[in-house]
C-alpha cells in the first residue's frame, strides 16, 4: 500500500484527530464561548480529512526516507532534546550560564571531530557568558543566575 | 507635512538614529550568513526590544529590515550561495560576474539597485499609507472582520501549492488564538488548568519559536547533511576592481529598476504575494529586455552570465516589496508578509495597535516608522559601500556550528525575558517543533502567522458584527448596510477560487493529453 508511506496521508489524518479532539474539548465551553472554536476545530478536521483522502488519490505523494529520520534524530531531534534539559536545569534552580555552557559545548563537540577541544569550550563559555551579558547587564532581564554570580556582578 | 516633519522630528532623536544604523549593520551581517535571514533576526531582537523605548526598537527593527535582503546579495555574489531566499535569482548573473573579476561591480550595483528599490517603496509607504488608514477608520465591526478574511485569503490564494494545507495551516492558526479566556465570556478555553494560559498563548515565545527555533532546526539539519556529505567549504573570488558603477551604467540600469520596483511595490501591497514572486517576476521581464538590447552584442555577457541587469532586476523588486509590504500593516493592521507579521509582534509589545487607531493614538510612532524607511534606504547606500569588503570576509570565517547553538541561546533566553518564566521556553520549544514539522510537511506557515496575529481580532469583530445582527451572517455581505464588507468578501472568495480554477485547469489540461496520447499509441 503506497499510501500508508505517504507523508500527507498520515499528516492530514493527524490533523483530522487534533481537530476533532478539540472539538471534543470544545463541547465543554459554555454556551457562548463554543460555538466558535468548536467551528474551528471541524473544520480543521475535515481538512484533514481532505488531505488524507487527496493523499490516497495522488500517486506521487511525499513519502519519507531512512536518510531523512537519521537526519532529523542526530540533527533537530538532539537539538531540541539538548534545550529542553537546559530548560529543566532551568526551572530546577541550576542557574543560567552552567547549563548553557554545557548545552552550546556539547552542540558544538558533536559537529567537530578535531584536537583543538579547548578552544572549542571556549567559544562555548564565550556564547553563555555573551548571550547572559546582553540579557542581563544590558537589557536587565533577571536571568535565573546562581546567588555568588550576582554578587560577583552587583 | 507636519505629520512627516513630526516623524523627522522623532528620527532625528541621535539614540533613534543611532538604533536604526545598528539595525543596517545588524541586517546587514545577518542577511549575508547563509542560512540566517530578517525573520530570525527579528525572533532574536523582538525580546530585546522590550526594554528598549518603542521608537529605538522600532527605528532597529526597520533597520533591519530594510538592510537584510542586501546583506543576502553578498554570499550569493561571492560564492553563489544566497544568504536570503530573496537573493536566490542575484547568485545566477552576480556570480557569473564576480568569477570573471568584477565582484565589485557585482556588489555595487546590487546595492545601488536595493537601494534605489527601496526609496521608491518608502515613497509609496508615504504615499498610500497614511490615506489607506484614515479610509480604513470608517471601518466597523463587520468590515474589520471581512478586512481580516480577505487578508488570510489573498495569503492563501496566492502561496500557490495545495489550498488544503493553506487552509489547514490558517484554521490551525486560529484555533491556537482561542486558547486562554474567551473575550466575550471569560470562560477559560483549551487552558487545561495551566494557568500561564489564561491571557492567551504568551505572543513573543511563540514568535520566537516558529521562526528562530525553526530556523535553527533546519540550520541544525543542514549541518548534519552536509557532514554526511563531506561537503567543503567554497572558495571565494575577490573584490578587486571599485564597488562604484559609473553614469553610463546608471542610465543603462535605470529602466530595469523602474520597472521591477513597480512590480516590487505592487506585489508589496498585497498580502502574501511576498518578494520572491517580485524577483521572479522583475527577473523574467527583464531578460526579455536584456535578450531584446544587449544578448549578442560585443562585450555583452549571454543572459545569466553575468548580466548587469540580473543582478539589477532581483535587487530592485526585492526591496521594493520592504517598505510597501508595511502600508497594508500600519495602514489596516493586516501583515503583508512575515516579517511585517513580526512588526505587529514588535508593535504589540509596546502596547500599540497596528492598523489605522496607530495614527491616532501614536502619530510620533507610526510618521517616524515610514520616516524611517526612507532614511534607512538613504543611508543603506554609504554603510553598505563601507561595509561590503568586511563583511564579505567575514562572513566566511563565522563557523555554522557555533552560530547555531547560539542563535538557539539567544532565542531561548529572548523567550525567557518575556515573562522571565521557564514556561515561555517551553511554549519556544513547542512551537519551534511545531514550525519545524509543518514545515517538513509542506504546510506554508504565512496563513498559520497571520491566523495568530489576526486570531483574537478576528474572533472579536466576528461576536460583536453578529451581535449587531442579531445573529445573522447576511450582514457581512449586505450590499445596502455594508457594501465595503461586501467587496472585501468578493474579493476573498476571489482569491480562494483562484488557485482551485487554475489547479482544475490544469488537471483537465493532463487528462486530455493523456487522452489524446492514448488514441495516438
Amino acid at each position: 500500500m503506497r499510501v500508508l508511506k505517504s507523508i500527507d496521508f498520515w499528516s492530514g489524518l493527524a490533523f483530522a484527530g487534533i481537530g476533532f479532539s478539540a472539538g471534543i474539548i470544545a463541547l465543554g465551553f459554555d454556551s457562548s464561548s463554543f460555538l466558535y472554536p468548536a467551528t474551528l476545530s471541524a473544520a480543521l478536521g475535515l481538512l484533514g480529512l481532505a488531505l488524507a483522502a487527496k493523499a490516497c488519490r495522488d500517486p506521487a505523494a511525499k513519502t519519507g526516507d531512512a536518510e531523512g529520520t537519521h537526519v532529523i534524530l542526530w540533527g533537530p531531534a538532539l537539538e531540541i532534546g539538548v534545550w529542553t534539559l537546559w530548560a529543566l536545569a532551568l526551572w530546577a534552580g541550576l542557574g543560567y550560564i552552567g547549563p548553557a555552557f554545557a548545552a552550546v559545548a556539547f552542540l558544538i563537540l558533536r559537529h567537530v571531530h578535531d584536537r583543538h577541544v579547548r578552544l572549542h569550550l571556549l567559544q562555548a563559555a564565550g556564547v553563555a557568558l555573551g548571550v547572559f551579558a546582553i540579557f542581563y547587564a544590558i537589557f536587565q532581564v533577571p536571568l535565573p543566575e546562581l546567588e555568588f554570580i550576582r554578587d560577583l556582578l552587583e | 507635512m507636519t505629520e512627516v516633519a513630526l516623524g523627522f522630528a522623532t528620527l532625528m532623536d541621535p539614540a533613534v538614529l543611532g538604533f536604526l544604523i545598528i539595525g543596517i549593520v545588524a541586517g546587514l551581517i545577518v542577511g549575508s550568513i547563509p542560512g540566517l535571514n530578517d525573520n530570525i533576526a527579528f525572533a532574536i531582537f523582538i525580546p530585546l526590544s522590550f526594554s528598549l523605548s518603542p521608537t529605538y526598537a522600532l527605528a532597529l527593527m526597520v533597520g533591519l529590515y530594510c538592510a537584510c535582503a542586501i546583506g543576502g546579495s553578498i554570499p550569493a555574489i561571492m560564492v553563489k550561495v544566497p544568504g536570503t531566499a530573496s537573493s536566490v535569482l542575484t547568485a545566477i548573473d552576480g556570480h557569473a560576474m564576480a568569477r570573471s573579476g568584477r565582484a565589485g561591480q557585482a556588489l555595487g550595483i546590487a546595492i545601488s539597485s536595493s537601494v534605489f528599490g527601496g526609496i521608491t517603496s518608502s515613497l509609496i509607504l508615504l504615499l498610500f499609507a497614511p490615506p489607506m488608514a484614515a479610509f480604513a477608520l470608517r471601518f466597523g465591526y463587520v468590515e474589520n472582520f471581512s478586512l481580516g478574511i480577505l487578508g488570510m485569503a489573498s495569503v492563501i490564494g496566492l502561496l500557490g501549492g495545495s489550498v488544503i494545507k493553506g487552509l489547514l495551516s490558517a484554521v490551525l492558526g486560529l484555533l491556537v488564538a482561542t486558547i486562554g479566556f474567551s473575550q466575550q465570556t471569560g470562560f477559560p478555553r483549551y487552558t487545561f488548568g495551566v494557568d500561564n494560559l489564561y491571557e492567551g498563548v504568551p505572543f513573543v515565545p511563540l514568535l520566537v519559536g516558529l521562526f528562530g527555533i525553526t530556523a535553527v532546526l533546519e540550520l541544525s539539519e543542514e549541518l548534519i547533511r552536509d557532514r554526511r556529505r563531506g561537503l567543503a567549504p567554497r572558495d571565494m573570488p575577490r573584490i578587486t576592481d571599485s564597488l562604484f558603477i559609473d553614469w553610463s551604467m546608471t542610465k543603462r540600469l535605470l529602466p530595469s529598476w523602474l520597472q521591477c520596483s513597480l512590480i516590487g511595490n505592487v506585489i508589496g501591497i498585497i498580502p502574501g504575494a511576498g518578494m520572491l514572486m517580485a524577483i521572479y517576476m522583475g527577473y523574467e521581464r527583464i531578460s526579455h529586455r536584456y535578450k531584446r538590447l544587449f544578448a549578442g552584442k560585443p562585450g555583452e555577457p549571454a543572459w545569466g552570465e553575468g548580466a548587469p541587469e540580473g543582478i539589477a532586476a532581483p535587487e530592485s523588486a526585492n526591496n521594493a516589496v520592504v517598505a510597501s509590504s508595511m502600508v497594508p500593516l500600519l495602514s489596516l493592521g493586516i501583515p503583508g508578509n512575515s516579517v511585517s507579521a513580526l512588526f505587529i509582534g514588535a508593535l504589540m509589545i509596546q502596547g500599540m495597535v497596528p492598523g489605522p487607531l496607530l495614527f491616532l493614538d501614536h502619530p510620533d510612532v507610526a510618521w517616524m516608522i515610514i520616516v524611517a524607511f526612507l532614511v534607512a534606504n538613504v543611508l543603506m547606500w554609504p554603510i553598505s559601500f563601507a561595509l561590503v569588503r568586511t563583511i564579505s570576509g567575514l562572513v566566511f570565517r563565522l563557523p555554522k556550528y557555533v552560530l547555531v547553538p547560539t542563535i538557539s541561546l539567544l532565542c531561548l533566553t529572548g523567550a525567557y525575558s518575556d515573562e522571565n518564566s521557564v514556561f515561555s521556553i517551553g511554549v519556544a520549544i513547542v512551537a519551534g517543533i511545531v514550525g519545524y514539522v509543518t514545515r517538513r510537511l509542506g504546510i506554508p506557515h504565512a496563513p498559520l502567522i497571520l491566523a495568530l496575529v489576526l486570531g483574537r481580532t478576528i474572533e472579536d469583530n466576528l461576536d460583536n458584527a453578529l451581535n449587531i445582527s442579531a445573529g445573522s451572517w447576511g450582514i457581512f455581505v449586505d450590499p445596502i448596510e455594508h457594501p465595503i464588507s461586501l467587496v472585501l468578501i468578493l474579493g476573498a472568495a476571489a482569491f480562494m477560487l483562484g488557485p482551485i480554477v487554475t489547479g482544475s485547469r490544469k488537471r483537465y489540461q493532463a487528462r486530455r493529453r493523456r487522452a489524446e496520447m492514448e488514441v495516438q499509441s
